[in-house]
């Protein structure tokens, strides 16, 4: 066992998002392993057409300093990323709407900062939130929507409905 | 009532003549006496009969009639002032009982329709006084009914609020939700849970 699966401290990069981009990861890692270990065993002299990395898997390797040609590298990594498909810490956020790319960086970006640097973001939709959403982790639901929000300040509108009437 | 009284007084007119009459005759009637000097009075009889002839009585005769038909016509006369007063006094108290029994029937009359308007008003009070509680009850009840279906109302309204706020939202800004502009209200609320989440995460894991 490395040092690396011991300890894993992977950084993630701000495209691989929840656990969806995570498998898709770990797909891809292993695929490229499997084309690199094929190419190995090639007969010399014959031309060797590598597969095509995503964004995502580069800029993993990139932040995490990992060569992908280095088969221990890439047993390390692959080791560390399904470690964390197990174990990573994983909050469910449901939005009215898909969120954009650009938004869910940001979110994921301040998730990583400020509540855990490895936390996956397991994205779903819920069109009645409106506004706001509503984030799920293993043991809590955290209503963040603004009709949680109205509940929350009923009374007061109430006075002023109140208020409006006489 | 007057033919009555006209009998009444014909009749009486005859019965006062016929008694004068009679009263007359015996008083100048021969007296029978069987005293012995009974010579002596046929003997006085005789020259009264010499005396009081025929013509002489028949002198007294018409004196007689004369005083009687006198005596008649001057009852006559006093009979028919005193019918004339009778009959006035039969007049004025038959006015007299008409009207008390008029009055006492006007009374009465009167003193019915009183009581029967007395009995009509309160009736009518009472029926006023039934209506004003009813009124009263009807409100009252009408006012609790209200109170309680508008306590219904806002308390159905302030348990679907949020719904209703929400729907409301969401049909006023409707596809038009961006959640770039939401991105800043997200982080906020995320801040806010910051240390509940790490909580539960930490314990999660």
């Amino acid at each position: 066992m490395s040092k690396v699966t011991q300890d894993v401290r992977l950084l993630l990069p701000n495209r691989l998002v929840g656990p969806v981009d995570l498998s898709r990861t770990i797909r891809e890692l292993t695929n490229l392993d499997d084309s690199l270990h094929q190419a190995n065993l090639r007969t010399p002299g014959r031309s060797v057409s590598l597969p095509k990395t995503t964004r995502t898997l580069e800029d993993l390797a990139e932040i995490n300093k990992i060569s992908l040609l280095e088969k221990r590298h890439r047993e390390v990594l692959l080791e560390a990323l399904k470690i964390y498909q197990k174990k990573a810490p994983v909050i469910h956020m449901s939005f009215t709407v898909e969120p954009s790319a650009a938004v869910l960086a940001e979110i994921i970006v301040w998730l990583r900062k400020n509540i855990k640097e490895n936390v996956l973001l397991d994205v779903g939709l819920q069109p009645t939130i409106i506004v706001g959403c509503v984030a799920r982790t293993s043991n809590k639901v955290f209503d963040m929507s603004l009709r949680n929000n109205i509940s929350k300040q009923a009374p007061m509108l109430m006075k002023y409905i109140g208020g409006q009437q006489a | 009532m007057q033919n009555w009284l006209d009998t009444i007084l014909i009749v009486g007119s005859i019965a006062a003549a016929t008694l004068a009459f009679i009263w007359i005759a015996v008083r100048i009637g021969p007296k029978k006496n069987s005293d012995p000097k009974k010579d002596y009075g046929d003997a006085a009889e005789r020259d009264v009969e010499h005396i009081f002839n025929n013509e002489f009585r028949e002198e007294l005769r018409n004196r007689g009639r004369l005083h009687f038909e006198k005596i008649i016509g001057e009852n006559a006369m006093f009979l028919q002032q005193d019918l004339r007063l009778t009959t006035s006094q039969i007049n004025e108290y038959m006015k007299q009982e008409i009207t008390k029994t008029l009055q006492e029937a006007f009374t009465k009359y009167e003193s019915s329709i009183s009581d029967a308007k007395q009995i009509a008003l309160d009736s009518i009070q009472k029926t006023q006084v039934a209506v004003e509680d009813q009124r009263k009850m009807m409100g009252e009840q009408l006012d609790r009914e209200i109170t309680e279906e508008k306590r219904r109302i806002l308390e159905r309204f302030e348990r679907n609020m949020t719904d209703i706020v929400n729907h409301y939202v969401l049909q006023a800004i409707g596809n038009q939700i961006n959640l770039e502009d939401q991105l800043e209200y997200i982080l906020g609320e995320l801040e806010r849970n910051k240390r509940e989440i790490i909580e539960d995460i930490e314990v999660g894991a």
